[in-house]
């Protein structure tokens, strides 16, 4: 790893802090929980574009938590879950699968025959958790 | 090797792309003892705190970069395009033809990785290229032909129907192509096509470190919701909500220590302290409950312990030890800044523990918001419930989780106890290891934990142990106590290799303080090593005691955490049935006077009244009482004094505390800080220093024959100097001081500690305002600073790389037991200690902390050894007379109330007896002078830090000092006869001064000295009126000058320890000689009284003049007096006089001239101040030094 990285950092945006909070407004913040296995958080953003984590790009709307487990000082993300498209209700990345949208356990179990033949398995699996 | 295995299967299953490791050990984690992976599921569930070890999350540093960062990429907000677009852009493209076979990304490791280092996408880039490896040859085996892609329709779900794997990836970059990889430097083989691709897998690696993070949070929410304290969340909330004080008691490992704090935080009850007994147990939870509710980048969860600080206003949750607690509940910050005390540990009933509750008992009645939690082990709840019945008090039992326990009693025969040379005979435990071998197979898990009294019981163990197991190599024999270091301790939470059982051998500390998982058997001695205290002859004993019923079911239930265990005990069941049922609580084995101290300067009128939970005995609080007025701290009536105010701030030992007082005021404080520091934390020299023979002569040049405390200092002063020396060698790994410590038998862990210490005695004195603060940083120059901040950068980066270095290696001992080895496992040699140090010390504070830590010319010394025995005074102990035709270990001491102690054989004159020994040359003989004991000015007292006693009574740091000076300087009651040929302090120590005059000349000398010393204190406390600094500087400069030339009086006598018979004889009784002596020479405004008991007069508080009976020899020179003409030094007088009218002659005398020098400099108004001007005044005719507003004034005054 290139120890230099974060001093470079803070070379280029020294002094320059405040200005990050403007697009998080809008969606961070607040309790999400899991429909499913029950798991509940506090995430800091809903949507798109972490305002943390400049570097992802999101493809659908996501509950995200700055990462709890990483020790240096890279901006890393933790994804919780997002909203089912069909039924709209809150998922965990357990309790759902993402084939090109998300789609929760039981709304993937009734539409198994609508997914490709090689996302049977892992649609199975969804049961078990 | 398996983790590629791990990889391909993932594979296998191609839409799972990359499964990950964690999964396949649910099997497992059912079995405990058969299975034969099975040591993972064991350390996998859930315990108090055992997760730190495995896994260091704690970085509180890194938080400030993130902003920066955030910055830097907002400018890549626009970077993405529409997703369609996206697709078709990373569609694959390359045919078999222009693939050339030998192609792999790791050939272009080094230009890709320039991808890594502009953005942040990957933290492990190791791991990623083994990632991009197996990656790589699974592509190949599978020799996939890339996805074609037809154009096809959305379906009624509205998904693509042709399956492809990149629409299971929920995110993407959001950078362009060529954005991301500007910094690639262009090559033939590198197409665009391979880029895309491995964009493409840069993506699946991320989304893959995605699942494998949500897995540990849910692992982590499923352990929590697992605890048995997890059932009783609610009843724990509603108990705290509606009562005043409720009790959780749970037997360790039912999770109450990590998540009520958590319960009570998510329930919004404000601020929490919740209090450790131990310093390491405080940085466990923290980081723990910091991890557990995801909060490790944040400051909500804190702690604060004796070095350190990790919190702020932020913080909701800090864990903080009872002593720090206790000090902030006395002190000026209160308890107000708390909603909420948990006293947690409270059954193991630590002094202040037990001192908080008190405290915690008597602010429920002030503050009628505060709530109190108590948490304890399953012992004793009455006597807490019953304590607390007086307030709205609520039980709540949590049941622990309990295997059941097969109790074997194997008695060991008393023969078999010790073996023929008196050691301890470990072969009993060997013999347990024997059965164990015997009677489990291998292929059954499970450790032993074997607890022993002390340290030489637990290196006999080891020993044996290690040579049992030599052939068969199925034991890692580790020992565990105290005094090992952190890292030390660390090894016994590894994990041993398939077929070996991990053995160890600790001291008590493995009851309660740490929980070792994956215990099976235990063998239990039964005994323990405990302090204990005599409070008459301020005496520590350690002892060998059987432990407490309380104590045995603890120790038992150590093996039964994980599955069913079995316990040994190696004492009759008889035994145990007589022990006692509690331990006793440190409260009644250590003295109590800072405690104490702190709890009158809080406002307690009576310390007798303290509402302990079980009071200690009465006589140890007299005891504390009357060692506190010795030391000035309490006056006679229990008042505090204002000394006693600033010692009840410093946390250290009264001793320690007093000398530190009395270091700042001279300026001395320097080197007093550093013996403070060196005094205050266990010593450097291990047994190794001594009985190593190469350790020995290399640290011999360290030694200082004025005794421990100066060779200490020396220690400390040269490890600073291998420091200074070489500050440039930051990178080189192993520090040269680590070596220099090794050499010599030093423990370096203490340097460090004494320099932490060293800095917080610093700031308290600022604080107190005994000491002016300074800034050492503001001398640099810009030079030095941008050198300064290049090696504080490198320092950094250093500590950095090691905390990522550590988890990583935490981490692979996790991933070890999922049988996955992440190779490149180096020893990073960064020696993390050292790295802080530099950190918090440059090289001009290295260089500033030696010269501070010096105690080089003889008078600074001198001045050095009076602060010390100002602060051990009445540690003094005489040598016996008979010790110079006795051997080294026969040397024997008296104290005043312990007669017959002995030299420690770690010390310097435990080595090196002769130098207390007078030389034939300096005894003198006068005539007619008969006596026992030897007449010489060469008298040496020895003051000590403290007594201990183990198999027989020790000195412990000694320093030797000149006698008669010493005694006549602390001593707090002097008697004199008439003639004061004779001076006995403290009914202990006789001194007989044969020539005429002598003795009573010092004894004026030094009530002189004294009242300098006592005025000089009371001015810099703030008792008197405040002086300029000039003349505070002034009086501190005579007497530092006047006590260092009264130490090196050379005066001829003799000194005797009187035994209390003696004492019945010696004094003349009350009512005799009890003249009034006018003027009083050795104090002139105090009014003299006789002596009550002794008889004679007092002269001033310490001093009472002719209370002792006349000798043969004193009448002598009394009449001989009436004969010779006495010369007066100062003025011309001569004539006859008896002692005491020369006292009264010189002490005006004496008057007479500082009047005259003082006139002398009364050209100089005293009231100077810094901005006046000289003034000459035509009409007063006077230089008047006035500032300009007040020579306006002055003309003005004149004008009228
Ligand atoms: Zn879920
Ligand atoms: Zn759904």
């Amino acid at each position: 790893m290139d120890e230099t990285f974060p001093d470079k950092q803070l070379l280029v945006s020294a002094g320059k802090k405040e200005d990050l909070q403007v697009d998080t407004e809008c969606a961070s913040g607040g309790i999400w929980k899991c429909k499913y296995c029950n798991l509940e958080e506090y995430y800091d953003y809903k949507g798109m574009k972490p305002p943390f984590a400049k570097h992802l790009k999101m493809l659908e709307d996501c509950y995200i938590i700055k990462d709890p487990f990483s020790i240096s000082s890279k901006c890393e993300v933790l994804v919780l879950g997002a909203n089912c498209s069909i039924c709209k209700c809150s998922c965990c990345m357990e309790c759902s699968i993402y084939y090109y949208k998300r789609f929760c356990k039981s709304c993937a179990i009734k539409n198994s025959h609508c997914f490709p033949s090689k996302l049977n398995d892992k649609i199975k699996q969804l049961n078990d958790k | 090797m398996k983790k590629h295995n791990d990889f391909r299967k993932s594979h296998q299953d191609d839409t799972d792309y990359f499964r990950h490791n964690h999964k396949k050990n649910k099997s497992e984690e059912k079995s405990r003892y058969t299975g034969e992976k099975n040591y993972r599921s064991k350390y996998d569930k859930k315990t108090e705190y055992s997760e730190d070890r495995t896994e260091n999350h704690g970085n509180y540093t890194s938080h400030k970069y993130k902003n920066h960062r955030e910055k830097m990429y907002s400018k890549h907000e626009a970077g993405t395009s529409k997703e369609d677009d996206y697709f078709s852009k990373r569609r694959p493209r390359e045919s078999p033809e222009d693939t050339e076979s030998e192609f792999t990304y790791t050939m272009y490791k080094h230009d890709l990785n320039k991808i890594f280092s502009s953005y942040p996408l990957i933290q492990d880039t190791n791991e990623f290229w083994q990632f991009v490896k197996k990656y790589e040859l699974i592509e190949k085996k599978k020799n996939v032909s890339p996805n074609k892609t037809t154009k096809v329709g959305l379906n009624s779900i509205g998904i693509p129907e042709e399956y492809n794997r990149t629409h299971c990836l929920n995110f993407t970059l959001n950078y362009k192509d060529d954005e991301l990889f500007i910094n690639v430097p262009e090559s033939r083989q590198l197409t665009t096509e391979k880029l895309k691709k491995f964009k493409e897998i840069i993506i699946i690696y991320m989304d893959f470190k995605q699942k494998e993070k949500f897995q540990k949070l849910k692992k982590l929410r499923n352990d929590q919701a697992n605890l048995p304290v997890a059932q009783y969340k609610n009843q724990i909330v509603e108990a705290v909500k509606n009562e005043r004080v409720v009790i959780i008691a749970g037997d360790t490992g039912c999770g109450k220590s990590t998540q009520v704090p958590q319960y009570l935080y998510q329930a919004n009850f404000g601020k929490i302290a919740c209090t450790q007994p131990r310093r390491l147990a405080c940085i466990a939870l923290a980081k723990r409950v910091a991890y557990e509710s995801l909060n490790e980048n944040r400051n909500e969860v804190g702690y604060q312990i004796r070095f350190e600080k990790q919190r702020n206003q932020d913080t909701k949750i800090t864990f903080i030890t009872e002593g720090l607690l206790l000090r902030q509940v006395s002190g000026e910050s209160g308890i107000s800044q708390y909603d909420v005390v948990i006293l947690d540990e409270v059954h193991e009933r630590h002094l202040h523990g037990d001192f908080l509750l008190g405290i915690m008992k008597c602010i429920l009645h002030q503050r009628s918001d505060i709530k109190l939690v108590l948490m304890s082990a399953t012992i004793n709840i009455e006597l807490f419930s019953n304590y607390f019945s007086q307030e709205d008090v609520k039980v709540l039992q949590v049941p622990g989780r309990l295997f059941p326990i097969q109790l074997i009693y194997r008695p060991v025969m008393v023969v078999d106890k010790y073996s023929k040379t008196e050691r301890f005979n470990p072969s009993p435990y060997i013999q347990i290891m024997q059965i164990i071998d015997k009677t489990y197979p291998s292929t059954e898990k499970g450790d032993l934990l074997i607890f022993l009294s002390g340290m030489s019981e637990i290196t006999a163990v080891v020993d044996a142990a290690k040579e049992y197991c030599k052939k068969e190599n199925n034991w890692i024999v580790l020992p565990l106590h105290s005094t090992l270091s952190i890292a030390d301790q660390d090894k016994v939470f590894g994990y041993a290799p398939e077929g070996v059982r991990k053995c160890i051998v600790s001291t008590n500390i493995a009851e309660t303080s740490l929980t070792i998982d994956g215990i099976r058997f235990v063998i239990d001695s039964g005994k323990v090593k405990e302090m204990s205290y005599d409070p008459n002859c301020k005496m520590q004993r350690l002892k060998e005691f059987w432990i407490s019923k309380a104590s045995a079911d603890q120790r038992k239930g150590r093996s039964g955490r994980c599955g069913p265990g079995v316990c040994y005990r190696l004492y009759a069941a008889e035994d145990y049935s007589s022990f006692e049922k509690f331990s006793t609580p440190e409260l009644q084995r250590v003295p109590l006077d800072s405690s104490l101290l702190q709890m009158i300067a809080m406002g307690l009128p009576d310390p007798r009244k303290f509402p302990f939970i079980e009071p200690p005995p009465a006589e140890s609080i007299e005891n504390s009482i009357l060692s506190l007025k010795e030391h000035g701290a309490l006056t006679e009536n229990e008042k505090l004094t204002s000394i006693g105010k600033t010692l009840s701030r410093l946390p250290v030992d009264i001793t320690i505390g007093k000398m530190l007082i009395m270091g700042s005021l001279f300026h001395q404080v320097e080197p007093v800080l550093s013996l403070a520091a060196a005094l205050s934390v266990q010593t450097p020299f291990t047994n190794k220093a001594y009985r190593d023979k190469e350790c020995e002569t290399s640290r011999k040049n360290l030694e200082s024959d004025h005794g421990d405390p100066i060779t200490l200092l020396n220690a400390y002063k040269e490890w600073l100097e291998v420091k200074h020396a070489n500050i440039g060698e930051v990178r080189s790994g192993s520090s040269s001081s680590k070596k220099w410590c090794r050499r010599r038998g030093l423990e370096e862990q203490r340097f460090y500690e004494m320099t932490k210490l060293r800095t917080q005695f610093k700031d308290l004195l600022e604080d107190c305002k005994l000491l002016q603060s300074s800034d050492v940083n503001s001398e640099m120059t810009s030079s030095e600073r941008i050198m300064r901040h290049g090696e504080l950068k490198l320092l950094r980066s250093l500590k950095r790389t090691y905390k990522q270095n550590d988890s990583r290696k935490r981490k692979q001992l996790k991933i070890d037991e999922d049988s996955i080895e992440i190779e490149d496992e180096k020893d990073d040699g960064i020696d993390i200690k050292d790295v802080e140090f530099r950190m918090k010390n440059d090289y001009s504070k290295v260089s500033s902390l030696v010269t501070a830590s010096s105690a080089c010319s003889y008078k600074d010394l001198m001045m050095l050894k009076l602060i010390l025995c100002s602060g051990l005074y009445p540690q003094f102990a005489v040598a016996d007379e008979f010790n110079y035709c006795k051997s080294m270990n026969e040397q024997l001491f008296h104290t005043k109330v312990k007669p017959f102690v002995a030299l420690h054989p770690m010390s310097f004159f435990g080595n090196h007896h002769e130098v207390l020994h007078l030389a034939e040359s300096d005894i003198s003989e006068i005539l007619g002078f008969k006596s026992k004991t030897p007449i010489s000015a060469k008298h040496q007292l020895l003051t000590y830090l403290s007594l201990l006693e183990t198999t027989k009574p020790y000195l412990v740091n000694t320093l030797r000092i000149p006698a008669a000076q010493t005694l006549l300087l602390f001593s707090q009651e002097i008697d004199t006869n008439y003639t004061f040929t004779t001076i006995v302090c403290d009914s202990w120590l006789s001194l007989d001064f044969p020539t005429p005059d002598t003795g009573a000349i010092l004894l004026l000398k030094a009530a002189n000295l004294r009242q300098q010393w006592d005025n000089l204190l009371n001015i810099r406390l703030g008792e008197k009126v405040k002086l300029e600094e000039e003349n505070i500087d002034e009086l501190e400069y005579e007497l530092s000058k006047g006590l260092v030339e009264f130490m090196h009086t050379s005066v001829p006598y003799t000194i005797k320890r009187l035994l209390v018979a003696d004492l019945k004889s010696i004094y003349v009784g009350c009512g005799e000689n009890a003249t009034v002596i006018e003027p009083n020479p050795f104090s002139l405004d105090f009014e003299c009284v006789p002596h009550e008991k002794k008889g004679g007069i007092r002269v001033n508080k310490i001093i009472t003049y002719d209370c002792l009976i006349a000798s043969d020899w004193s009448d002598k020179v009394a009449c001989e007096m009436m004969e010779v003409e006495w010369n007066c030094k100062t003025c011309d007088f001569c004539g006859v006089l008896t002692t005491i009218e020369k006292l009264q002659h010189i002490s005006r005398c004496n008057r007479n001239r500082k009047i005259d020098e003082a006139e002398k400099k009364s050209y100089v108004p005293p009231e100077k101040k810094k901005n006046d001007v000289p003034y000459e005044c035509s009409i007063c005719q006077k230089v008047l030094y006035l500032a300009p507003t007040e020579i306006l004034k002055h003309q003005k005054q004149h004008s009228q």
